[in-house]
């Protein structure tokens, strides 16, 4: 996480799970369905996806998350990773999956992680 | 890493998939208009082990007769269209289902179900009074209590027993290790009136209740269970039908209306005369096809 300072202000980015999801967790592949109930538009996460979905509960902003998730990922390259998880955390907070808690940076963090 | 993370890609969902979110989601929007339902068969009653498992066709949903037009205004709000009704059917409808061009399966919302004898209504409250919670897709939902839900699972087997699938669905209710006992469900069908209805199944697993128990069933539920061969109670019903409207009942065996066709396929409301006319041949055929064959397996004493 050493070179995190360039993207302190995506590190800012904090959220919430929205209330109203319903989610249908797979045991038998790595495949999670969910969906806003207000929304009615499902979302199908696959692969990593689901553990990010996963951490997006335990964990309320984007630090925590890298964190997390080098702890599941030994050795993933987190400023590979760290723009791509920010794109995810973004989609879900655009479709209302996740919602703003408070957001200290600015808008320039959506192409300061690219 | 895999690309599915950088953006979140919409899939086709599986038939149980959109069962368990289209369960949540309709208990979501009656109970956001202050309307009470409960969840009917499916994969509660898979989960309540009153079910065989297998995926279901449609969610299935039970409300207040006097909710259906207020549910019917939201469903339509959010671009839910009701399906077609036969109107030559011989039967009152007990229920609407609802299509979306998104989603694969169907929204079936009963106002009564067939087998209760007492006032729709009536019967609701009481199943609401005794309601159970389950959980799907993560959501909280009210669903009948066990011998409620054995009695629904039981009348809709029962309604159609000819059907290899009903058959099975029975003999796995009979079997089942969580039954609740015989007395409640026998409680249950006296509240309701549903006692006659539920004779052959309740004499079958508990041999021992006398006859005396069970009141004569409606006229209507015996033509529902001698409906095996689909136009049949339609053509029993135009020939009973007072004269000045056998001509129209007649009519409408043989031909029936866009309405009636679409039932069982949407396309035929937008379809060609020569379509429609394909089709009526076809039902023609495929009715008359399998009168003969129950003819024949009565004859062979295989029914």
């Amino acid at each position: 996480m050493g070179e995190r300072s360039p993207r302190s202000e995506v590190f800012a980015l904090r959220w919430t799970r929205a209330e109203d999801i319903a989610e249908l967790p797979s045991t038998w592949r790595s495949r999670t369905v969910i969906m806003r109930l207000s929304a009615a538009k499902p979302l199908i996460l696959e692969g990593t996806g689901v553990e990010l979905w996963r951490l997006t509960e335990t964990c309320s902003d984007l630090e925590q998350m890298l964190n997390e998730l080098a702890e599941v990922f030994p050795g993933l390259p987190l400023d590979e990773a760290g723009p791509q998880v920010e794109r995810f955390v973004r989609s879900l907070l655009l479709e209302g999956f996740l919602q703003y808690r408070d957001v200290v940076g600015r808008e320039s963090t959506a192409s300061g992680g690219q | 890493m895999n690309h599915q993370t950088d953006e979140p890609i919409r899939l086709s969902l599986t038939l149980e998939e959109s069962i368990a979110l289209l369960t949540a989601q309709s208990h979501f929007w009656a109970h956001r208009a202050g309307i009470d339902v409960l969840v009917l068969k499916g994969p509660l009653a898979v989960e309540a082990g009153l079910r065989p498992s297998r995926p279901s066709a449609d969610v299935d949903i039970l409300l207040r007769p006097s909710d259906a037009a207020i549910f019917d205004r939201i469903l339509s709000d959010l671009g839910w269209l009701p399906r077609p009704h036969d109107d030559s059917s011989a039967f009152m409808y007990h229920s609407e289902s609802y299509y979306h061009r998104s989603w694969s399966v169907d929204i079936d919302v009963h106002h009564e179900f067939p087998g209760f004898e007492e006032e729709p209504e009536a019967v609701f409250d009481y199943m609401w009074n005794r309601r159970c919670n389950a959980v799907i897709a993560g959501v909280t939902v009210e669903v009948p209590d066990l011998p409620a839900m054995a009695t629904i699972q039981a009348l809709h087997a029962l309604r159609s027993p000819w059907k290899p699938q009903h058959q099975g669905d029975l003999d796995f209710l009979s079997q089942s290790s969580h039954l609740p006992p015989v007395e409640e469900i026998v409680a249950f069908g006296h509240a309701t009136k549903c006692l006659g209805e539920l004779q052959p199944w309740l004499q079958e697993i508990a041999p021992d209740l006398p006859d005396t128990l069970f009141p004569a069933v409606d006229a209507d539920w015996l033509r529902r269970q001698d409906e095996e061969v689909p136009g049949v109670a339609r053509l029993k019903a135009a020939a009973h039908e007072p004269w000045h409207r056998k001509p129209l009942a007649w009519f409408r065996v043989f031909f029936p209306s866009r309405t009636s066709l679409a039932v069982r396929d949407i396309n035929l409301l937008s379809a060609s005369p020569w379509q429609l006319n394909r089709e009526r041949a076809r039902r023609l055929i495929e009715g008359a096809s399998l009168a003969v064959s129950r003819y024949l397996r009565r004859g062979s004493g295989n029914d």
